[in-house]
This record gives C-alpha cells, structure tokens and sequence, in this order.
C-alpha cells in the first residue's frame, strides 16, 4: 500500500513537472486592417443618440483588435485544466469585455452596472441558457461546462454581443493592441496553435515547442 | 500649376473615401401561412386570393451604413416585399439619409428618409425584434378615412375608385412606420431621457413621394425610464395627409390628424408587459352622397382609440423560446347619436418564438378578431415565418 502510494506521488510530480515546462512562445499577429465588429447584427437602422463618453471609451477598449486570442493545444499530452472565475460587466448597455478566453468548467460572473435591467441568454449549440432580466448591481454566475465559442446577447439590448471562448487548454492569452504575444511555461512538445477573432476564419497551425523560446509571427492578411 | 490642381482634385475624393467603411445587415423572411374565407389585407394582412395554405419567402431587406467620417453616414434600407399580400415584387427604400451624429455630443440630426419617431412599434423594424407576426391594429387596420375622398362610411367595406385605382383608407399609422423630413434625436440624460423631434412631409398615416410637399407634418417623442424595469414614452403628432387625386382638387377643407399616444414596457425576471395607449383625431371633410350620389363635402371632426396589451414570457428552462399573448382594440367615435363612425375592432394574438440558432429566429402566431364585439371567425389567420439574418 505504502509502494502504491509512493509511485502515485512520482507519477503526480512527472505529470507536474511536464505541464509546466520552461519553454515560451512568442511572436506577433498581423491582423488585417479592418474595423469588422461582430456587434451590429441588425442594429445599424437605428438612431444613434446614446453614446455616452462611458460607452465611447468601452467601445474604445472592446475594439476589435483587442478581440484576438492565441491558445496552444497540446499534442503529444492532456493537458490539466483549471477551471477559472472570470467576469462580464454590462455598463451602458455594453458587454466588458466583449471577447474573453476561458477553461472548460470555468465559472464566468455576470454583473450588471446599468441602471436598466439585462438579460443574457446564448443560443450557441450545447450552451444555451437564459438568466432572465437581472436588475442593476445583480452577479449571477453561471458555468460553462462545454467546449467551444458561445455567443451572448441581450434580449432587452439587441445592440449587445459578447464572446466566450471555451478551452481544452490552459495555454493561451490575449493579444497586446501592438499584435505581440507571450506564452509562458510550456512543456516540450508538438502543439497545435489557434488564433481566435470572433469576426474571422480561426488559423490553425502545428508548432514545435523545446529548447527555451521559440518564435512564431502569424499573418492573418492573407487566408 | 493646372496639373497639380487637377491632381489634388483627383486625390482629394480617394483620400477621402480611404477612410469610408461600409457595415450591412440583411434578413429574409420566408411565410407559412393560413387566412379564413374572407381575409383581407386590410383587415388581417392575408389578401383574399391567398387565404390557402401559402409558403415562400415574403420579406427580403438589405441594411447598409456607409460611415463617410466618424460623424457623418449615410443609412440606406433596400426591402422587397408583398405587394398587399400578394407577390413578391415591390420594392422600397424605407431608409434613406444622410445622419450627422458628432463625436462626443449626445445628438443626432437625419435627413432623408428615418423612422417615424412615434410610440415604440416604429423601432422595431426588424423581424427579430417583433414578438407576433402580425403588424399591430394601428399600424394595419384601415379606417374609413381615405387620403383622396376623406372620410366616408362603409370606405373599408368597399373601395372607392379614384383615377382607375381602389382606395380603401387609411391606417392610424403607416404600416411602414417611416417619413421624409428633418430628424432631431437627443439623449437628454444617456439611457435615460431621449427625446426625438422630427418635421416630416406629411401626417403619420400616409407615406408620401421624397419631394412631395403638398402636406407638413411634426412628430415628438420623449423616452424616460423612471425606473429600471420601467420604460416610458410619451408621442405627439400633427399633419395634414391629403394625396392630389381628380377628386381631392376639387376639396377645400383640409385633411389634419392629431395623434397622442403613451406606450410603456414594464419588466420583471422572464416576463415583459407592454402597452399602448393611442388617441386619434382627425379634422377631414366629410363625403356626402344621397341614392350613392355624391351630393357634396361637410367637414367633420372624429376620433378614435387604439389600446394594445402585450404579455412575454421567455422560458428559463429552453433558451430561445418565448410564449406571449396580444390582446387590441381599435375604437371608435360617434358620429352622430348611436353612430359610429367605424366598426370596433378587437383581436387576440397567440404567438410562440424560438431563436434556433443566432441567426435563425422561428415565429408563429393565430390570430382571432371580432368586429363589434362579435367574432368573426372567417377574418382568423395563422402565419408563421422563419428569419434568418446577418
């Protein structure tokens, strides 16, 4: 039993050990020059009298170069997940972020700073789910159990969109508005490598990780 | 000197344009529908030669911004849509302006062509936001006053001839809930208080050509939340809508129409209660015939009330799906003791939506109206349309 118990310890340090290497990937993402938003689905028709600074600068922060995330997903081993707590906030009838990378499992927070009700719901396959008019200053959590991109809307605000993106991986970050990026600790071995952007195609591509800092530069110009 | 000039001339619209983007939307509305024996398109929006079962697509619009700078855009709608229930062929550009919008102001000004800024039903132009199919009574029933002839009994039982062509009155509001003119929005205190002001080409029940000017109109609109699960919107509007016919020449008293209405959207969990409240009155000239002879022109001043209450409820265990429940009246003044001047309309709405996908939006609704407190059964309709959208 003691034994039993010792190589369980020795296997639980190697899987450790080979999830937090000490590689880390780097580059930048030549995005195209576009200002395509994913947000004005069927909205454009009405007046635009309610921009208040507030929403100017949230605009400002939910633009779609910042909407772009990278993520590397192992190959060669499963990587283990932790499930995270992230948080959306509707403040003038916008999502903040309106673009954020999760894990499977990760517990996402919505907080309602309006003063005016919302109501967010998904209809994206396999995460559908409606928490109802929430008042102002309410936080309801809800989990995400599966993989894969799901779409938020309001029912109220037909204006508001937001993204989460559901990961197998714990390997992933968003991009600098400069289009660099950074991923740290990462064990050796062959990964496939994802750039994320609500508005476009996903790429996809196959990198091998050793030997400290491995370089990748990524253009999105052309399909 | 002349080719630098020309130059510039060339690169000044290029340079300009480097910074123009273009955003659309677009949807298509494909229809199932069901009308009894006698439908009609001014009663229930099912033309009487197409009460059969019927399938195929009834709507199909295209919605593009063109952002010429930060400030200014042009709005154009494209819509091909049902001639009166009928075919697919009549197309309309209900959305047509230049809109000057400044960076850091809470103000807007369109010119062209907009949205009629009354009550809360003009907003909702697209098919996703409409919770029935069916357009509401204000906006689809046709009363007995026509926009050549004015108001004269029995007009929606049977059309009047003008220039080859049937008129059978006119709505409370036009159906296509747009106008010409100058529009002023203001958001008063952000996602608060708006108001909208707008000087239109005409009355808000009739739609008139771009550069028509015979009639003028004001429309306002002030929007208020008193609290978060209350909204509120107060309407006003004032016009005169007579359309140049042989007929109308010969008429000198004017065709006006004043309408007050409030609308409010009460919300609570998975619920939403929405109602309406209009007034309507009309200062037109009165046909007078004897032995269905035209025997001359009194002026007249008549009223009427429309009431609409509309109850949602989005289920919490299906994402998507809503059930809701309409309930309208149309009414009307007296014209003289124990006369009205138009039948009272009643109509229960039963509908039922689900968003399949986020792009793919299902909606079914029967619909029961009585007239004059008596059901008639043969008016009753069933539609159903599928969108799908961008």
């Amino acid at each position: 039993m003691r034994i039993n118990i010792f190589w369980i310890l020795v296997l639980l340090c190697q899987l450790t050990w080979a999830q937090t290497g000490s590689n880390l990937l780097r580059g930048n993402i030549n995005l195209p020059n576009t200002s395509t938003s994913f947000l004005s689905q069927g909205t454009n028709y009405k007046p635009k009298n309610t921009v208040s600074a507030e929403k100017r600068e949230i605009d400002a922060s939910n633009a779609p170069k910042n909407h772009v995330y990278i993520s590397l997903h192992p190959l060669d081993f499963t990587p283990s997940i932790q499930p995270m707590e992230v948080q959306i906030t509707q403040r003038a009838k916008t999502f903040y972020p309106n673009v954020v990378a999760i894990t499977k499992g990760s517990t996402v927070s919505f907080f309602n700073e309006d003063e005016h009700y919302h109501n967010i719901h998904s209809v994206s396959r396999k995460a559908r789910f409606n928490i109802g008019r929430r008042p102002p200053g309410n936080v309801y959590k809800q989990k995400i159990k599966t993989l894969g991109v799901i779409r938020l809307g309001c029912d109220i605000h037909d204006e508001m969109a937001a993204v989460i993106l559901s990961l197998d991986t714990p390997y992933f970050t968003r991009i600098k508005p400069d289009g660099s990026y950074q991923i740290n600790a990462l064990p050796d071995g062959r990964y496939e490598i994802r750039v994320f952007h609500p508005s476009f195609p996903r790429y996809s591509d196959e990198v091998q990780i050793s030997g400290g800092e491995v370089i990748k530069n990524i253009d999105l110009q052309t399909p | 000197m002349k080719t630098k000039i020309l130059l510039l001339i060339s690169i000044l619209p290029m340079a300009c344009l480097a910074q123009v983007t273009l955003e659309w939307n677009a949807w298509l509305d494909t229809e199932l529908s069901q009308g009894q024996m006698s439908s009609h398109f001014y009663y229930n929006q099912i033309h009487r030669d197409k009460t059969d079962w019927r399938v195929g697509v009834s709507d199909i619009n295209l919605m593009t911004e063109l952002k010429l700078t930060p400030a200014w855009s042009i709005n154009i709608r494209g819509q091909l849509d049902r001639n009166q229930g009928l075919a697919l062929e009549q197309f309309r550009m209900p959305l047509a302006n230049i809109t000057y919008s400044p960076e850091k102001q809470n103000w807007s000004l369109a010119l062209g062509r907009f949205i009629t800024p009354f009550a809360s039903f003009a907003e909702k132009q697209h098919s996703k936001d409409r919770v029935f199919v069916n357009l509401p009574l204000s906006f689809s029933h046709y009363v007995n006053i026509s926009s050549q002839v004015g108001f004269a009994e029995q007009l929606g039982e049977r059309p009047y001839i003008i220039d080859e062509e049937a008129d059978w009155g006119t709505t409370m509001l036009y159906y296509g809930a747009y106008s010409n003119g100058l529009r002023w929005d203001w958001s008063i205190v952000p996602d608060k208080v708006d108001w909208s002001l707008a000087l239109t080409s005409s009355a808000v029940n009739i739609f008139t050509k771009p550069f028509d000017f015979d009639n003028w109109g004001v429309v306002t609109k002030l929007k208020f939340q008193p609290t978060y699960f209350w909204q509120q919107q107060v309407s006003f509007s004032r016009g005169t809508f007579v359309q140049s016919s042989s007929f109308s020449e010969r008429i000198e008293i004017p065709f006006a129409q004043t309408l007050l209405g409030t609308d409010f959207v009460l919300g609570y969990g998975f619920w939403e209660l929405t109602g309406e409240v209009i007034g309507a009155f009309y200062d037109v000239p009165q046909y007078i015939s004897t032995e269905d002879r035209f025997a001359g022109y009194e002026e007249a001043a008549l009223r009427s009330t429309y009431l609409g209450l509309n109850l949602k409820y989005e289920t919490p265990f299906l994402s998507g799906l809503y059930l809701a429940y309409g309930i309208e009246q149309l009414s009307f003044g007296e014209l003289d003791i124990n006369t009205k001047w138009d039948n009272k309309v009643v109509r229960h709405n039963f509908g039922a939506g689900y968003k399949i996908t986020d792009f793919l939006l299902l909606r079914s609704n029967y619909m029961l109206q009585s007239v004059e407190n008596h059901p008639v059964w043969e008016q009753n309709t069933w539609r159903t349309t599928l969108t799908i959208f961008y």
